[in-house]
This record gives structure tokens, sequence and C-alpha cells, in this order.
């Protein structure tokens, strides 16, 4: 099964064309945003970190934003910085180049101030933005597409309609060749038996026992703190609205997403599976923009996003679908979500067609078509997870 | 005029309401019928059967929780009257 894509030089395929504007640091936001809005076709990430990190902490935000650059939805990077960060420009840069795209960067300190490093910006990403205008889709194979699926906004729906049918749409993925991520860590307590009999060996369903349980100990840790246990719901008030009453309810509806493919292994936050192909369980902590970005990170081109409650947030180059298992939400947020699989609750459609339908719009998609989130230009879910 | 119930297990001891429904009003899936004690919202879960305080509570047919309290067939279940052990 194949769908139009664009063929980078080291090999990996993107199913949208942008020219990437990103600061090292946080310091270098504006300047890059102001880069960004000049030329046509180009994206720039706004991010809140960069400096005064050390250790884990400073690796993953380092390795988040190389990523970033060498993710194939990217045609040429631009990376913009202040000068005295603790990322440094030149790593940034360094990194990326390995990746074989066009990279250059403009820092501030040396360029003089605002003005000369937005002007400086400008004509290099125009200059990109003339070449990969001219860039043609080709015809590309579902093995080099990556797709995480996550949900956000979950309600009682999510875990009956929406999330089996992305299920199906993820083993049809994985069939054809592709690969899934899936990660939610936090909200798999309570499934990781079920998950564990999926895996390809009992090495790796070890890891996946491991990967749950760690993260419940750290939950137990933060979250059940005398002075700060009226934080300490592990789900949302809008979860709790909707009809899930435990974090374990929520994982075994969540879960679906993944499908029912064998599980391959183990990939930590914002790194792409060695071998491709099949289900892979991401270890990202956090909300739904730690999450996307960590599967962005892993090179995932598409995200597939289920919402019962219903959430408008994309990512700035990476098309997100909106699937909600809810018919009200889906009237009440039509703007919004792509998919509705409420049908399957309201009018009885089954669960293989809604996916059958999810797959082909996601084929559909990864050849270009726009999502809404894309449309209406969401860029939320841009988030780099802390230590 | 019975209401859209889901009962997405055999082993599960509640069902999923799939419309808002009344006291009184029955809940049905295939030939289980549930009587409604309370108002409870679409989305949200009827209990099937008596529950005792700490009896386990099945979705999915898996276990999601265990009843805080007595629970008797046709109340609400949610987190005012079913707790779970995990992350705590």
């Amino acid at each position: 099964m194949q769908f139009m894509g664009y063929k980078r030089k080291n090999g990996q395929v993107g199913v949208r064309n942008y020219i990437g504007i990103i600061p090292s640091v946080f310091c270098a936001n504006r300047v890059a945003k102001l880069i960004a809005e000049q030329v046509e076709g180009a994206v720039y990430l706004n991010h809140p970190v960069g400096c005064s990190q050390v250790g884990e902490d400073l690796e993953i935000t380092a390795r988040t934003l190389i990523a970033m650059g060498n993710h194939p939805n990217i045609a040429a990077v631009l990376v913009v910085g202040l000068g005295c960060e603790r990322f440094t420009p030149d790593e940034f840069v360094r990194r990326v180049s390995k990746s074989l795209k066009p990279v250059e960067k403009v820092v501030i300190q040396e360029e003089g101030d605002t003005l000369k490093a937005i002007e400086k910006g400008v004509r290099i990403a125009k200059k990109w933005a003339a070449e990969f205008s001219m860039q043609e889709r080709v015809p590309c194979d579902i093995k080099d597409l990556i797709v995480g699926v996550k949900c956000g906004g979950t309600d009682a729906t999510s875990g009956i309609a929406a999330n089996p049918a992305v299920g199906v749409m993820s083993d049809l993925v994985v069939d054809n060749g592709g690969t899934v991520l899936f990660s939610e860590v936090t909200e798999l307590l309570g499934a990781e038996h079920i998950l564990a009999d999926r895996a390809v060996s009992e090495e790796v369903a070890n890891d996946i026992r491991n990967t749950i349980l760690k993260t419940e100990d750290k939950l137990r840790e933060i979250g059940t703190k005398k002075e700060f246990c009226h934080r300490g719901a592990l789900i949302s008030t809008g979860n709790f609205d909707g009809g899930v009453s435990s974090v374990v309810e929520k994982a075994l509806g969540g879960i679906y997403k993944s499908g029912t493919r064998p599980i391959e292994g183990v990939v930590g936050y914002a790194e792409k599976p060695e071998k491709l192909g099949g289900v892979y369980l991401m270890n990202s902590p956090g909300h739904d923009g730690e999450v996307v970005t960590s599967f962005v990170g892993g090179s995932a081109q598409v995200i597939v996003f289920t919402t019962g409650r219903g959430t408008p947030t994309g990512f700035p180059f990476v098309p997100v679908i909106k699937v909600t298992g809810n018919s009200y939400t889906f009237e009440k947020m039509n703007e919004n979500i792509d998919i509705n699989a409420g049908t399957i609750i309201s009018e009885g459609e089954s669960i293989e067609s809604k996916g059958k339908e999810i797959f082909n719009f996601l084929i559909e998609v990864a050849s270009g078509k726009k999502t809404k989130a894309e449309i209406l230009k969401h860029d939320e879910l841009f988030c780099i997870t802390r230590v | 005029m019975y209401k859209k119930m889901l009962i997405i297990n055999e082993k599960d001891n509640v069902g999923v309401l799939l419309e808002d429904c009344k006291a009184g009003e029955v809940c049905r899936y295939r030939d289980i019928d549930v009587k409604a004690l309370e108002d409870i919202q679409f989305g949200h879960k009827i209990a099937l059967k008596d529950m005792s305080s700490g009896d386990i509570v099945y979705k999915y047919g898996e276990e999601i929780g265990y009843a805080l309290e007595n629970i008797a067939k046709g109340q609400w279940i949610h987190n005012h009257n079913m707790g779970c052990r995990r992350g705590k």
C-alpha cells in the first residue's frame, strides 16, 4: 500500500514539506517567530527551554530539539540561537546536518540585534522556500510511515467507540508494514498484564511491566504527599464528568488504540525505534503535548488523536487527525474534529468499518489532505517534557 | 421505552449507558434489563447486580476498582462509591 510523500536524501519520507525555524533556546523564540512569519512554508517552534538545565533534563531537551530538526516533514532547518545558551547552536546544527538536509544558523549575539538576526534568517529561509516549493510528492510505501496514537479529553465513549476503531486502523498500518507508537504511560496502570501478553518476547514483556510500574512509583511519590493530596487525582475533571471513574478504567479503554498486533519493544522519550514495522510503547510521561512531541521526536509523520470531550490542538508541522466517539461532541466541535466514530454508538456502525474509514483518511492525510487542526493553524502540542 | 445500555464483557458487573436515563427507567442490553435507581448520564456506569463494600468492579472484563460501600443493582457507579488502589 502506498501514499504520496516527500523523499528525503537520507531515505526518510515526509508527509509535509516545511522549512523549520527552530530556536535552540527560549530567548530566541521571538526572532524565530518573526523570521517564520515572513516566509511562505516556514514554521517555527516555540519552547521554554534550552538553558540553565543539567543532566537528563538538558539531554532530553537537546535530543528532542535535534529530533525536530531531523524530522522528515521538515525539508530544511534554520537554527536560531542567542549565543550563550547551554544547548549550543553549533551542536544543534552539527547533529541535524547528519540528516543530509540543508541546515544553517543565525545567532542573535553574533549578528548584533533582533533586526539584524531576522534579516539574515529571512534571507536564508526564503532561498529554501523557492527551492522546496518545486519538490513533488512521489509514491511511498506505508512501511516508511510512523503513526502516533493518542487520546486526550477522554470520556466513556473513547473506550467503547473511538479507541477500538483507531485500533482497527493501527492493525491495518502494521499489517501493511508500517509502525505504530503508543504511550501515555501514566494512564496504563492496570493494563500492564494485557500489554505484556502482546510482547514479542519475555524481555519486552518485562520492559513493558517495568516501564509502567516505575511510572506508578513516581506517581505515588508525587501524588500522595499530604500537603498536595487535593491535587492527587490521576485522571482529569473532564474524564470523571465523562463517566470514567478510575485510572485503570481509562487505561483499559485507552489501550485499544494500539490495536492487537504484537508489541515489538519499548522506546525512550523522543527516540526512534531502531527497527521499523510493528507496534512500540514509547516511554513518555505527561500531557497531550509532551506525548505527541515524543512521538514526533520518534519520527511519527502523522498523529491520530481520539477525544470524547473534544480538543482543538495541533502540532506545528505534523498533521493531527481528531477522532471522537461522541456524536454530541462531533456536532458541537465540528470545526475541530475530522472523524465521528460516535456512529458506532448512535447508529450501530461496526468498529471494523469505522477503523477502515480512519485508515483511508490517514492515507489521504499522509498524501497531503489537511486536517482540521492544520487548517485552523493549531500548534499547541509542541511541548518538551522536563525531568 | 427502554434506555440503551452496553455491557462490554460477560464478566462485567456494570453496564455503560448509551443515553441519559432517569430514576425508574429501565436500561436494556440484549435480554438484560436493569431498572435505574437514580438519574444516570450518558457514558456513565450502572450496577448490574448488588455489590458489597470491597467487591471488585469489572468493566472490559477487567478490574477497574472496588466498591467503597454497599451498592444496589441499578445504582450509578462512579468515583463517589468506587475506589481504585493503583498509583496510590
